[in-house]
């Protein structure tokens, strides 16, 4: 599984796989925190100093997200109309997690979300959080699961999501595939 | 099959069959959508507008000199299509190639084209070659391509 920190999207390119032009490019992740969700992308037009698009990009819409460009079928697949209606007008979601405090359910402090990880491909998806160690150690990842608790400023982690926390990003997409076993897909 | 190209044909003389007359020489060309075809010919003439000459009015695509039927057959560009491969907006020599699933995996260096049916038959590239199957679309950002796990893995 290959991960990125939502905000590494910030900035590439969205490309259209029927014409190879670049339409927009990412200018925000939106996130929905109390899903653990990612929602969809917020657009600039491209080129500098080149102002916010009306259009925004669902998750949905989305044909793949890669390391140098999120590719989409065709130009249509931005919408200009809905950006209310698939929740990406609402982008007070996308910050409300990042800076929350990370408990285990045993209490112990595991640190402060830093940053969203996505899955790339072509279904994209949250499946952790980058969490700041209290003693500024390095940072560690954390697998979403639809037990974790948010209340706004805290994060609980239940107990059997520790065990698949993470030093570095490439093993945490091993440990990310592995925690994500069909049964637990299930209760999702 | 006979192939030549892109590189290759660069500066070669385009000569009008019927009066033998020089009327330019390859500076480019215009491709399909998908990058799959040659459409037309980029002739650097004389005048200072942009000429092309079209595909169906190659008579042959020789080692040494392209044929065109009549030099009457060079036109002048009348589309955004044919603009933007003239002046170098949408080209194959030089674009990023980018996969379907967003990884860039390099720049195209060269076109092999059949010189009877302007069909490319390989596009080279600076980490590989891309078969004519894989492109999806060639645009001012990128030459689009299906995931090619046999050849254009760096």
């Amino acid at each position: 599984m290959n991960l990125m920190r939502a905000r590494d999207l910030m900035g590439l390119p969205v490309v259209s796989i029927a014409s190879g032009e670049d339409v927009a490019e990412v200018r925000d992740v939106v996130y929905d925190g109390e899903a653990h969700r990612l929602v969809g992308f917020t657009l600039n037009k491209r080129g500098m100093f080149a102002g916010r698009l009306k259009a925004v990009l669902t998750a949905g819409s989305v044909a793949a997200i890669g390391p140098d460009a999120v590719m989409i079928d065709t130009e249509s697949a931005i919408d200009d109309s809905d950006g209310q209606a698939s929740g990406l007008g609402d982008l007070g979601a996308a910050r409300q997690v990042i800076g929350n405090r990370v408990l285990s359910a045993d209490g112990s402090n595991l640190g402060e979300v830093v940053a969203v990880i996505l899955s790339t491909g072509s279904e994209p998806r949250a499946v952790g959080y980058e969490l700041q160690p209290p003693d500024r150690s390095n940072t560690s990842f954390v697998p979403i699961s639809a037990q974790i608790a948010l209340s706004g400023e805290n994060l609980v982690v239940p107990a059997e999501a520790t065990a698949f926390v993470r030093n570095d990003l490439a093993g945490f997409g091993a440990a990310v595939a592995s925690y994500r076993s069909p049964e637990l897909e299930k209760n999702q | 099959m006979t192939t030549d190209t892109f590189v290759h044909v660069q500066g070669r003389d385009v000569v009008a069959a019927d009066s033998a007359e020089s009327i330019g020489s390859v500076k480019g060309f215009v491709l399909d959508g998908c990058g799959r075809k040659i459409e037309a010919i980029h002739v650097d003439g004389h005048g200072k507008k942009a000429t092309i000459l079209d595909w169906s009015a190659v008579k042959a695509f020789g080692a040494d000199a392209v044929m065109a039927v009549t030099g009457a057959d060079l036109s002048t560009i009348d589309n955004e299509h044919q603009r933007a491969a003239v002046r170098g907006v949408v080209t194959m020599l030089g674009a990023r190639v980018l996969t379907v699933d967003g990884r860039e995996v390099g720049a195209v260096t060269d076109v092999e084209f059949d010189t009877d049916s302007g069909i490319v038959v390989r596009v080279v590239t600076d980490r590989g070659l891309i078969e004519p199957g894989q492109l999806r679309s060639l645009g001012s950002y990128a030459l689009v391509v299906d995931d090619a796990t046999a050849s254009t893995v760096p």
